[in-house]
């Protein structure tokens, strides 16, 4: 999986965003709530660019929270599909 | 997500002097802006002009401590640094706000398809305000047909 270019995180209220950002334009259609779970997961992303597995992603979760490895990779399957499905990876 | 969030955020992108594109909601500006179907783009202009349709915060004059109310609504007139607006769609009611209470004029409108509309100052639809409420009927109406074929 691999995140799309074109949309940047934003900590907005007490919530984090996923805005549509062109050069000079900022969508807030393409406005998408994220958890901070999935806030971080993203940050993970964005810093290491290319692509990112399951695998990746549930070390990165046991790594910064308290959780256990089958837990981790179960949720990140599930973060990785939901992504894809709405547009912001492939 | 709350307004109160969502539009001094936005106010600070277009600060920063970036346009920003969402969709409004309500129908106060109709029958040039269709809430939650159009979308539109603002920019931070350093002046404005009567037909210009601006985001703004109205202060809550009878309440400052209530939270602001704000609009997508069109100018009607300007005296010095007073600005007041209308609604397309609204007959009666106007607000009052200042330059500074402004956070973005429209400069573009998009329809579901992509397709821009077009931009332009309401000079017409102003002079039509005596029949304005026919006028809304029939929109409303031929909405209603559109949207019964599709």
């Amino acid at each position: 999986m691999k995140i799309k270019k074109g949309f940047k995180l934003r900590p907005i209220g007490d919530e984090w965003m996923l805005l549509g950002e062109g050069a000079d334009q900022v969508n807030f259609d393409k406005m998408i709530t994220f958890n901070e779970t999935a806030a971080f997961l993203w940050q993970q992303c964005e810093k290491h660019k290319g692509d990112v597995t399951a695998d990746m992603m549930a070390d990165w979760l046991c790594d910064e929270y308290d959780v256990t490895r089958d837990i981790a990779l179960e949720d990140a399957k599930l973060i990785i599909a939901d992504w894809i499905e709405i547009g912001i990876a492939v | 997500m709350d307004n109160d969030i969502l539009i001094p955020e936005m106010g600070a992108l277009l600060q920063q002097g970036r346009d920003v594109r969402f969709t409004p909601s309500g129908f106060s500006m109709r029958p040039f802006i269709e809430g939650e179907r159009d979308t539109v783009v603002l920019r931070k202009c350093a002046t404005f002009r009567v037909g210009d349709i601006v985001l703004a915060q109205i202060p809550n004059l009878q309440s400052p401590i209530t939270n602001p109310q704000y609009v997508l609504h069109r100018i009607i007139a300007i005296n010095d640094k007073l600005i007041t607006l209308q609604g397309d769609g609204n007959l009666q009611g106007t607000e009052q706000c200042t330059t500074n209470d402004i956070y973005g004029t429209v400069v573009q409108i998009y329809k579901p398809n992509g397709q821009t509309k077009c931009l332009t100052r309401g000079r017409i639809w102003f002079y039509l305000k005596p029949i304005r409420r026919i006028l809304l009927k029939i929109y409303r109406k031929l909405l209603k047909l559109q949207n019964n074929t599709l």
